[in-house]
């Protein structure tokens, strides 16, 4: 990847469905006529209790789907179809390799399929492994209903589409997030089309539970259209709502060469990291600011040309009244004079991860259609949130440009400018290249079944120690007798944080520990820290499914062995038994976050959870970023488990487990690995030691059935940029048949003469970890004399990255 | 933790909630003092009142207040009485006065802001609700048959009355704050605009 341009990107399709119905038009005539989409809601349909206020789908709305799908994926597939048509292009598409996807999406805790059979699933207030089990065989859906990496591999499908495939889950910045993505791929060359948006449902028993004990809910309603009110000042939580929206993002050159539609132009991403607290945000709006300013820089416009802005504007009491702050901070006077304000989340709920593609799409029309969306329920003004807010009758205005904000639990924040599209200022389509720079790696961690850090691993594995243990008793009772899990101090984590302490699980924990010792090692100054490019690919639910036990147990009503749960009596006394901080525990950009908060690091980040490919993903996405110039130092890498009862049992319900001593498939395993990548010409400058150079990545998606076709198509894209053959070839070593059957004739067709290595034996199967403990064994060959290796992972089929790294030697840094 | 007497004594409650918070924000227990205010002296963030809260209601079985004092007064009496442009009135002023008596008078400013109330919080307002979350506890009356009512178990978190059995609701903790805030109305003449009982929080 010697160059690359920096084309311009437009928007040519739009798809939604919210609680106003499918279609745009539905939601954009809604939103404009000062309706609300928000209603009375009885999860479970138990009218026992309630009612919760909440933004619902009514499923009759959509297409048929296949049975078992959950509603999110629903919801993207109707969005995507939609903006995919909507943009005039053909179904499936024509030119699938320069398809891809990349969208914001949640994986949540979901009990309700369980609830029927609660009375054998429980057990001494535990889970009983060996009935859930049989459950899952039962019901082979209960454990991929909220996959959300899953979604973006449907919507691949959907589309015929070949190239990048990218979940990203960042809590309520998650849709902001992957748009902010896909535009900074699409605009560098990867590709001509991205869909990107998002999709989410969180509307389950244990989403509201979840919610309602951390107080982020409205709970002072008369009816449900009242209980979102945005920087009203009687305002008191947000309301939960389900939906999708869909974006196509074009390239410029190739939307006007077809003579397409032309919504608006994609012009700047901005995104930060609090670097503060979970849920707190920092008092002086310090994130959000950076966020907001980052982004009109990268759209290299000012403050006063943007007209609209649609607020992150939760209605939680904290969150309004810090947004209007820093709002005031990076437009000055003009918030006063010129910057019209509305938040959608008072018509149609908070959306979460799929928040910020609904409201960019509500952006890119107002600046299209000249139509601004108002506020309901602001009806008392609060004197701490004092910005130039539309009122309930929206307003007609002609925009130059328009911004919308999403913050999310954790910290990360995302901005996103539009612009009018004008046909006229097009002057010359061609964008000018660009010289990539050359991506360095200058520092490694990792937390593994055979050390707590690198140098500890190394040892452990160069000595032949297998990382595998003998399981605890709940394992062994379903057929696992190994695992490869992380042995960790008894003493702690050594994090210095507190709330990370009591908050991280230990795999997030793990994670933060792995960056520390990434950044020891390549030894940056504070300063680089802080402003490096997070980008973590993580798992997509770090849920102990145990937290529920008490809660739920407390929660049967009848006699002995014929107990059947009751709502009722889980509100009134099941849920108060419940941790409050479950659902900030769980969440998948824990680690992320925790990184963030642990070495202040508030420069842009990222998050994926791409099943099993996502570590390499994420180092992907990094390597891209410094490749471009836009960060010069990133610290990235991921982490995952696969040692949780709901994960494990995926894994077996699929036949991937080895059951006993000797059988086919892996044992599970967990980890965390982390790399520092930056600039090779700034790594030269400081005299930091480079432990190897990253020369090519690539990532695609395949259908299941093609997968060796997908998984070709990404190490030859790589070995490409190299020109290089490499020595050897990391790959997973799954011993499952069919995937060693695919490695095998892949490695035949693109690197014959390679020696094939995979770590899988002796660590488990790590999920999206693996393929980064194949890249740190690259590294550390390289660095005992190896000279080019190759390291790919693929995801059931569907999902394919590879990486190439090369010795470097300090001789080469004039080259 | 030590163990609990059935109807802990003052002292029992404050060595527990001490134990609690001391564990909850990693500090020893020496520490934490009663008059420890978790703004400010003991560093805690939202989620570890959170925590915390959980921690005593599991420990004491009762149900804590979730809404602050002020935002239940301003229902109770408008807001135009408790606060202006986000400050806290004197009247308002005059009912925290009256309401919290662990809180010495001179914490409570003027020019105090709304989201200034929780630097109030001390380890003494959580001990002061938690006995008097016991005691209403303990004065609960079967709704039916009228019979005493003891604590349940299972369910945990409810009561269940000696005489039909029937399983009841721990009393909510917000009904402590309404009886503060009415009893202190009645000092400073101030008429209630909201007569009916508080909103259920119902997790």
């Amino acid at each position: 990847m010697s160059e690359f341009s920096r084309r311009r990107v437009v928007i040519t399709g739009l798809g939604s469905v919210t609680g106003f119905g499918a279609g745009v038009e539905k939601t954009w005539r809604g939103v404009m006529s000062g309706e609300s989409a928000l209603r009375e809601y009885f999860p479970l349909g138990d009218r026992s209790v309630g009612p919760e206020a909440a933004g619902v789908v009514e499923l009759a709305e959509l297409p048929p789907a296949e049975p078992g799908l959950g509603r999110a994926a629903r919801f993207g597939l109707a969005a995507a179809r939609e903006a995919w048509l909507d943009a005039g292009l053909a179904l499936p598409c024509t030119e699938p390799e320069e398809v891809g996807v990349c969208i914001g999406a949640s994986t949540f805790p979901v009990i309700e399929d369980r609830l029927d059979r609660l009375d054998s699933l429980l057990e001494n207030g535990r889970w009983n492994e060996v009935t859930y089990a049989a459950l899952c065989r039962e019901r082979p859906r209960l454990l991929t209903q909220s996959d959300s990496a899953g979604i973006s591999s449907l919507l691949s499908d959907l589309l015929g589409a070949q190239g990048l495939s990218v979940t990203v889950q960042a809590a309520c910045t998650s849709a902001a997030q992957a748009i902010g993505h896909a535009f900074e791929r699409l605009r560098a060359g990867e590709g001509a089309i991205l869909v990107a948006g998002g999709a989410d449902s969180m509307l389950s028993m244990m989403c509201f539970t979840g919610f309602k004990l951390l107080g982020s809910l409205s709970r002072r309603w008369s009816s449900a259209q009242d209980a979102s009110r945005p920087f009203d000042r009687t305002r008191d939580g947000f309301v939960l709502a389900e939906g999708a929206a869909m974006l196509v993002l074009e390239e410029m050159e190739h939307a006007r060469s077809r003579g397409a539609r032309i919504y608006a132009e994609l012009i700047g991403y901005g995104s930060s990291c609090d670097a503060f607290s979970f849920t707190d945000m920092e008092p002086e709006g310090r994130g959000p600011a950076q966020c907001m300013r980052s982004a009109l820089s990268d759209a290299g416009i000012e403050p006063q040309c943007v007209g609209y802005l649609n607020a992150h504007g939760t209605a939680t009491p904290l969150n309004d009244r810090i947004e209007s702050q820093a709002v005031r901070q990076v437009f000055g006077g003009h918030a006063e004079r010129g910057l019209a304000v509305s938040s959608t989340k008072s018509q149609l709920g908070h959306l979460l991860c799929a928040a910020g593609a609904i409201e960019l799409m509500l952006t890119t029309l107002a600046v299209h259609n000249g139509s601004l969306p108002p506020t309901l329920n602001l009806k008392q003004p609060d004197p701490d949130c004092d910005l130039d807010y539309i009122g309930s009758a929206g307003v007609t205005r002609d925009l130059e440009a328009a911004m919308s904000n999403s913050f999310g639990f954790g910290g990360q924040n995302g901005s996103l400018v539009v612009r009018r599209w004008r046909d006229e200022r097009v002057q010359d389509g061609r964008a000018p290249n660009l010289k990539s720079r050359r991506v360095a790696i200058t520092g490694v961690g990792v937390q593994s079944p055979l050390g707590l850090d690198w140098p500890a691993h190394c040892r452990a594995w160069r000595s032949g120690d297998s990382g595998l243990t003998a399981t605890e008793a709940e394992f062994q009772r379903l057929g696992v007798m190994r695992v490869g899990r992380i042995r960790r101090a008894a003493e702690g984590t050594g994090l210095r944080n507190r709330m990370l302490r009591k908050l991280l699980t230990p795999t997030a924990a793990s994670a933060v520990a792995a960056a520390g010792e990434a950044i020891r090692q390549a030894n940056l100054d504070p300063e680089q820290v802080t402003s490096a490019f997070l980008c973590v690919g993580s798992l997509g639910l770090d849920q102990d499914l145990n937290v529920f036990a008490e809660g739920l147990g407390h929660s049967l009503e009848g006699e002995r062995d014929q107990r059947r749960f009751s709502y009722n009596r889980f509100c009134r006394f099941g849920s108060a038994l419940i941790d409050p901080l479950f659902l900030i525990r769980s969440l998948p950009n824990a680690g992320l976050c925790g990184a963030a908060i642990e070495f202040n690091m508030q420069g842009p980040n990222l998050n994926i959870t791409n099943g099993s490919t996502s570590g390499m993903s994420a180092v992907t996405a990094a390597a891209g970023t410094i490749a471009r110039g836009e960060a010069s130092v990133a610290v990235t890498g991921g982490y995952d488990s696969l040692l949780k009862l709901e994960t494990l049992l995926g894994h077996m319900g699929e036949e991937r487990i080895a059951i006993g001593e000797s059988g086919p498939g892996y044992y599970p395993g967990e980890g965390a690995v982390f790399f520092v990548l930056e600039d090779l010409e700034s790594a030269g400058r400081r005299g930091a030691e480079v432990l190897a150079e990253l020369t090519g990545w690539s990532s695609t998606h395949s259908a299941a059935e093609r997968s060796m076709y997908g998984l070709t198509r990404a190490a030859r894209q790589c070995l490409n940029r190299t020109g290089k053959a490499p020595a050897t070839v990391y790959g997973d070593g799954l011993s499952l048949c069919d995937h060693d059957a695919m490695e095998s004739a892949v490695l035949r067709k693109v690197a014959p003469g390679a020696e094939f290595r995979s770590a899988t034996r002796r660590l488990g199967f790590a999920g999206g970890v693996t393929g980064l403990y194949s890249t740190l064994h690259a590294v550390g060959g390289l660095a005992h004399g190896e000279c080019s290796s190759l390291v790919w992972t693929s995801d059931r089929g569907r999902n394919h990255v590879a990486l190439s790294l090369q010795r470097f030697a300090h001789g080469e840094m004039t080259r | 933790m030590s163990e609990l007497t059935e109807t802990p004594s003052r002292s029992e409650i404050e060595r527990s909630v001490i134990e609690i918070v001391a564990r909850s924000l990693e500090r020893p227990v020496s520490a934490v003092h009663l008059n420890s205010r978790f703004w400010g002296d003991l560093d805690a963030e939202s989620l570890d009142m959170l925590d915390i809260v959980y921690a005593i209601e599991k420990r004491f079985r009762i149900r804590m207040p979730r809404l602050n004092l002020l935002t239940r007064a301003i229902a109770l009496f408008g807001e135009e009485k408790i606060v202006e442009r986000g400050v806290v009135t004197e009247t308002g002023l005059a009912l925290m006065r009256l309401s919290m008596p662990e809180v010495p008078p001179d914490w409570i400013t003027p020019g105090m802001r709304m989201y200034d109330f929780r630097r109030l919080i001390s380890v003494e307002s959580f001990v002061r609700v938690v006995e008097r979350c016991i005691a209403s506890v303990g004065n609960v009356r079967c709704d039916t048959c009228g019979g005493p009512t003891r604590m349940a178990n299972p369910p945990e978190m409810a009561l269940q009355c000696e005489l039909c059995h029937r399983i009841l609701d721990l009393p909510s903790g917000e009904q402590l704050l309404v009886d503060d805030l009415k009893r202190s109305a009645q000092q400073l003449n101030l008429a209630i605009i909201e007569a009916s009982a508080p909103a259920e929080i119902d997790v």
